[in-house]
């Protein structure tokens, strides 16, 4: 009976967010409704839920790694950072496009949060592309979908999550989540050379540059190069922990700022207004999307449905496919670490039960719910990345068409090889 | 007993005007499922269905999905049918200071003292004060668990800890209570520790065995000392608000039926403790037996620290000690 | 987004002044705890407590500026293409709808905080009372509506009015 009041929640969510209501306003409507219509829960609570989706010490990550993007765009760290990266990629087609997907492999040595890391990148990272000459939308597909990377790479809060709730190895865990992290690493790197030649997206300069030339690009890219040292140096040395490695970048790049001359007490300022609007953006939207994720849980939705597949799929490779097919609808309306909490021990053991190694299975719902993060309705991923980059969700949509298929491809290997997820561990362990 | 089910599907599926709307329960707590509490749990709800002949529902909510303690409690507060677990450390900062001294360092010297406490008269008033701060208590006889302490150095003596980073939960209690023992307590929240412990970030933690060995933590701390420095026995609470409006019977079927599922969740918080303790020396961690003598002594200062005595009854420690005899 | 009026334009950017000095205050703490914790080994106790006041606070208070800065994400692909006269209607539908979803959020974030006060919730070191904290939302909420009208007003209804002079 209640079930019908969620359905009519999320219509409604649905209905407003295609009739261009503010995101957030679209998903705090849903819920809305749900709390008139259900008298038993005390309606303030609704305010609780948006709130305590926001605080959360793990999401600080994101206003300081915008902040960082921000600074480093306004001290010239950014400018200094392409300059190299150009210089090191400039023989590649789509170069640029190239070095946003690496870099998110790199930040996913030291970070969990791919929000984070798709904020910093499309503040930092797009702005430069856009410059010369990469499409916005084609810019802000790669950077939402390599920062897909940064949570499979070790570090990530998802594996952390995922151990300790279905009792897995967080340690094979981490070791596990490379070789999809390299997978689609790799594979998302030919994807963008392929479209780039595709688009002429020319490279800048005919072969790799050597000799002087590289001394003198390493040169004047040594201050801000050594940011990535001191962060991971940072982290590995246990001075700091990834969330304030964010004010550690922040510090840095405001000192470098100094140092070059660049900022002004006025860019200083615009920078923190751009900080400041951005991480608004962005965090009401995780805070109205976990009171809607409340209010699915607590109407036991998700469960509901994980028992229905349970109790009517009979075949290992048939159950993968439901289990897919569920995690990424679920993806879509849930943020997904709170799915996790929900979904892990309904899942897990039933994965188990038909022979399905642990570690498989976790790699497999970790990428379902990656994938779910960049697909509308409400994939977070997506709407950070435009909210900050102004690209058209339509026009997002559009060109992440043949991402999505690779994202696909992708997640078949993983689901039907377990050789991707235990590869790794087998050799390590 | 067989005949249970049976029994409660009937009463469930009898046309009564009982049955057609029962009192749902909402219950949710940290702890994941397959842990004794969950465990427990679920029983008290099967126990609650079977009582009140379908009249009354549980529905069991784990790993923290209805959100935080203390939303809980702002939510039952509120006037939800909720129910959650919490502790003395929590009563502290919900308006009843002196309930706070049942997690302070060394209390209880065993468990019997512990259940001897929730008998007292002290208890009981405590009880009565947090009921006018809105929050009910349902039961008291859970044990939580001994509190140890897993590090990645070796912690033998007191003198060990001297400087040692230590996450503890963010309560003054806690922080207080290693302090005293010569550590620099650290909160931070339990999803950042797996990887601060990792890097070395912070030396080592404190919970019951189950805690510490599901967040995988012995994967990076090899050592564990059996500090037990907290016996943490715990309560469930529902606001006074949503209590009222159940009938007399109802709030004994509900009392009664939690304290029959803490009886059960001890035997079991029993059984993991010790395969705990077995599989964390089956997967490589050095188990340390300390003097708990060395350690209480040492910790004797906190029960009159000005932090606690200015806000405590006078003489606490003292009756606190005295309502155990 | 520009308002001639100059006092109105400054009491507006008091969120703005309000959530960067709250900034500063997360970052300086934070990089405060670094130190502390690693090279002088007495960690911060009371950081988180003040950490998530500050974030709470930027992310409500930056909220209504957000609606200045057009920085909320709304997804646009299908009211774009209706025609003129449809679009106009359904943007009128649209602001009523969001002014009236923030109405609500706003009166039931006044009545948790009327809750935090009552039960006199505060914070496990500082004793900052929760009234502080979470009452960022519903002065968002009223932040949000104001800037959204103002936003809406300078964005739809003005092209409209100006509009029809124009025609006429
Ligand atoms: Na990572
Ligand atoms: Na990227």
């Amino acid at each position: 009976m209640e079930i019908s009041v969620v359905g009519l929640s999320a219509l409604v969510l649905l209905l407003l967010l295609f009739l261009k209501v503010p995101v957030f306003v679209s998903v705090l409507a849903g819920s809305l409704i749900y709390f008139i219509n259900t008298p038993s829960v005390p309606p303030q609570i609704i305010a609780q839920r948006v709130i305590a989706g926001i605080e959360s010490i793990p999401l600080l990550a994101i206003p300081f790694f915008v902040a960082a993007g921000v600074f480093m765009n306004y001290s010239g760290v950014s400018k200094r950072v392409m300059q190299f990266a150009e210089a090191i990629t400039g023989h590649m087609s789509g170069g640029l496009a190239q070095v946003n997907v690496l870099l998110s492999a790199l930040m996913g040595g030291l970070s969990g949060s791919n929000l984070a890391d798709a904020a910093m990148q499309s503040k930092m990272l797009v702005p430069e592309m856009v410059r010369k000459g990469y499409s916005n939308e084609f810019s802000s597909v790669v950077t939402a979908t390599s920062a897909m990377v940064t949570p499979l790479i070790p570090p990530g809060i998802a594996m952390i999550l995922y151990g300790s709730i279905a009792n897995v190895s967080i340690g094979r865990l981490f070791i596990a989540g490379i070789g999809p992290g390299v997978l689609l690493t790799i594979s998302l790197m030919m994807l963008v050379s392929f479209l780039s030649k595709r688009r002429g997206y020319k490279p800048v300069r005919e072969k790799m540059i050597a000799g002087n030339e590289l001394t003198k690009a390493i040169g004047v890219a040594v201050l801000p190069l050594m940011l990535p040292v001191i962060i991971i140096g940072g982290i590995r040395l246990g001075i700091f922990t990834p969330t304030e490695a964010g004010s550690v970048a922040i510090v840095y790049s405001l000192m470098l700022g100094v140092v070059y001359r660049e900022m002004n007490l006025r860019d200083f300022l615009k920078g923190l207004k751009e900080t400041i609007t951005s991480t608004a953006s962005i965090m009401i939207i995780v805070g109205a999307a976990s009171a809607f994720a409340w209010i699915l849980t607590r109407e036991r939705v998700p469960q509901t449905i994980t028992e229905f597949i349970v109790s009517n799929v009979d075949n290992k490779y048939l159950f993968l496919m439901m289990v897919n097919v569920f995690l990424i609808a679920v993806g879509m309306f849930i943020e997904g670490n709170a799915a996790m909490i929900v979904l892990v021990p309904l899942l897990a053991p039933v994965a188990a039960a038909y022979g399905i190694h642990e570690i498989h299975f976790a790699m497999v719902f970790i990428f379902n719910m990656a994938i779910g993060a960049l697909s509308p309705p409400m994939g977070t991923l997506m709407f950070v990345t435009c909210g900050i980059t102004r690209c058209r969700i339509s026009d997002f949509i559009r060109e992440a068409v043949p991402f999505y298929i690779l994202l696909f491809t992708c997640l078949m290997l993983l689901t039907f090889f377990p050789i991707f997820s235990l590869g790794l561990v087998n050799l390590i362990y | 007993s067989p005949a249970a089910p049976a029994e409660s599907e009937s009463a469930g599926g009898a046309d009564t005007p009982a049955a057609a709307a029962p009192v749902v329960i909402q219950i949710g707590y940290e702890n994941h499922p397959g842990e004794p509490v969950d465990l427990a749990v679920n029983e008290w709800a099967r126990l609650l269905e079977e009582r009140s002949g379908g009249n009354m529902k549980m529905e069991v909510f784990p790993s923290s999905q209805l959100g935080s303690k203390n939303d809980i409690i702002d939510q039952m507060l509120a006037g939800s049918s909720v129910i959650t677990l919490a502790d003395g450390a929590f009563y502290a900062d919900r308006g009843v200071p002196d309930f706070g001294i049942v997690f302070g360092p060394f209390i209880f010297p065993s468990w019997d003292d512990a259940w001897r406490l929730i008998e007292s008269d002290w208890y009981a008033e405590q009880s009565a004060l947090l009921e006018d701060q809105g929050l009910k208590i349902l039961s008291s006889n859970w044990k939580y668990g001994d509190r140890h302490t897993l590090t990645k150095s070796p912690v033998r003596t007191v003198s060990d800890l001297q400087g040692m980073k230590i996450r503890v939960p963010n309560n003054t209690i806690q922080i207080k209570g290693f302090e005293v023992l010569g550590a620099a307590p650290t909160p931070m929240a339990l999803g950042e520790v797996y990887t601060s412990l990792q890097q070395g970030t912070i030396d080592g933690l404190e919970n019951p065995l189950p805690v510490l060995y599901n967040g995988k933590f012995h994967e990076v701390a090899k050592y564990l000392s059996l500090t037990g420095h907290v016996r943490n026995f715990t309560t469930w609470i529902t606001g006074t608000q949503f209590f009222n409006t159940l009938t007399a019977e109802q709030q004994q079927w509900l009392m009664e039926t939690g304290n029959e599922a803490g009886f059960f969740n001890n035997e079991l918080a029993d059984e993991a403790t010790e395969e705990t303790l077995q599989l964390f020396i089956d997967e490589g961690v050095e188990v340390i037996e300390v003097d708990i003598d060395e350690f209480a002594a040492a910790a004797e200062v906190f029960y009159s620290l000005p932090e606690f005595t200015s806000i405590w009854s006078e003489g606490l420690y003292e009756t606190v000690k005295e309502a155990m005899q | 987004m520009m308002v001639k009026n100059k006092p109105l334009n400054y009491l507006l950017n008091l969120d703005l002044v309000l959530t960067g000095a709250a900034f500063l205050v997360l970052v300086t703490i934070t990089f405060a705890g670094v130190i502390m914790r690693y090279f002088v080994n007495r960690p911060l106790v009371w950081l988180e407590e003040v950490q998530l006041m500050c974030f709470v606070w930027i992310v409500f208070f930056g909220a209504g500026a957000a609606f200045r800065t057009g920085s909320h994400v709304a997804i646009d692909m299908l009211v774009d293409r209706f025609p003129q006269q449809l679009r106009k209607i359904v943007e009128i539908l649209i602001y009523i709808a969001v002014v009236l979803v923030l109405g609500y959020f706003m009166i039931q974030g006044w009545s948790l905080v009327q809750q935090m006060g009552q039960t006199n919730r505060l914070t496990n070191i500082f004793k900052i009372p929760y009234t502080l904290i979470y009452a960022a939302f519903p002065i968002g909420c009223v932040l949000m509506i104001i800037n959204y009208s103002i936003a809406t007003y300078t964005q739809v209804f003005k092209p409209m009015i100006v509009g029809k002079e124009g025609d006429a």
